[in-house]
């Protein structure tokens, strides 16, 4: 349970504002994992590796995609209230198939 | 040509090299990183009074400073109107604080991957929805 400058962050209220998320884009979005950790300043952070499916995956969609996800993460999971940095990462189905990095499966 | 439009195109060069490799595409993400870097620089020094003074106060900035300011700026605007200022303020300070850790991991860490798709999300994604309008 990660101590930040807020208090302890619960996982599971994570996880669960995780789910709400991936059914909320269930059209666009395969899966999303994350993890605690540090930013380059210190500061505690969460990173989230969101999986798109490949058709939203064009340059051209996942600008919106990515702004749209990542805002709604940060709302459900309470990423400021919580004292977290959030931090986003986006790949595609297809490049996870290739990759194969548990990281993100 | 400004600086950061420079950048941005040696961000790109790297990213078409024929055979992509760590040290090419790592490059890519850092030189996007700056690019955004110098570009909020130039739009905040280039309407400065004094033309002379432009260059001392552009070594002025600083990325710990600009991220904290990001980190503000992202959390007054997140839920801003879309197409209103603060939403553009918003995607300014948002991706800022995204490219900056990019270019972190890009730079020094060693524990990841970083794929072809990645690095250009980096440059597409972050740095030209942040081009003035």
């Amino acid at each position: 349970m990660p101590l930040t400058p807020t208090g302890f962050v619960h996982p599971q209220e994570i996880k669960s504002a995780v789910q709400r998320v991936e059914t909320r884009f269930a059209q666009q979005v395969d899966h999303i994992n994350f993890s605690f950790g540090e930013d380059w300043t210190g500061a505690p952070s969460i990173f989230f590796r969101v999986v798109v499916h490949d058709e939203a995956s064009q340059i051209d969609r996942l600008g919106e995609l990515a702004e749209q996800v990542s805002i709604s993460l940060m709302n459900e999971a309470k990423t400021d209230e919580n004292g977290l940095r959030a931090y986003f990462d986006f790949r595609s189905v297809a490049e996870q198939a290739k990759l194969q990095e548990p990281a993100w499966a | 040509m400004a600086f950061h439009h420079d950048l941005l195109d040696v961000a790109r060069y790297l990213l078409e090299k024929e055979s992509p490799t760590q040290a090419t595409l790592r490059r890519a993400v850092s030189t996007a990183y700056y690019a955004l870097f110098h570009l909020l620089i130039h739009e905040a020094c280039f309407n400065w009074a004094r033309p002379e003074h432009r260059n001392n106060l552009a070594r002025a900035f600083d990325h710990r400073q600009m991220l904290a300011a990001s980190d503000r700026q992202q959390a007054k605007y997140k839920d801003a109107a879309e197409n209103s200022t603060g939403k553009r303020l918003f995607k300014v300070a948002f991706n800022f604080v995204q490219l900056q850790q990019k270019r972190e991991f890009a730079d020094y860490d060693y524990g990841i991957e970083l794929s072809l798709d990645q690095a250009r999300v980096a440059i597409d994604v972050f740095v030209y929805r942040v081009e003035p309008q």
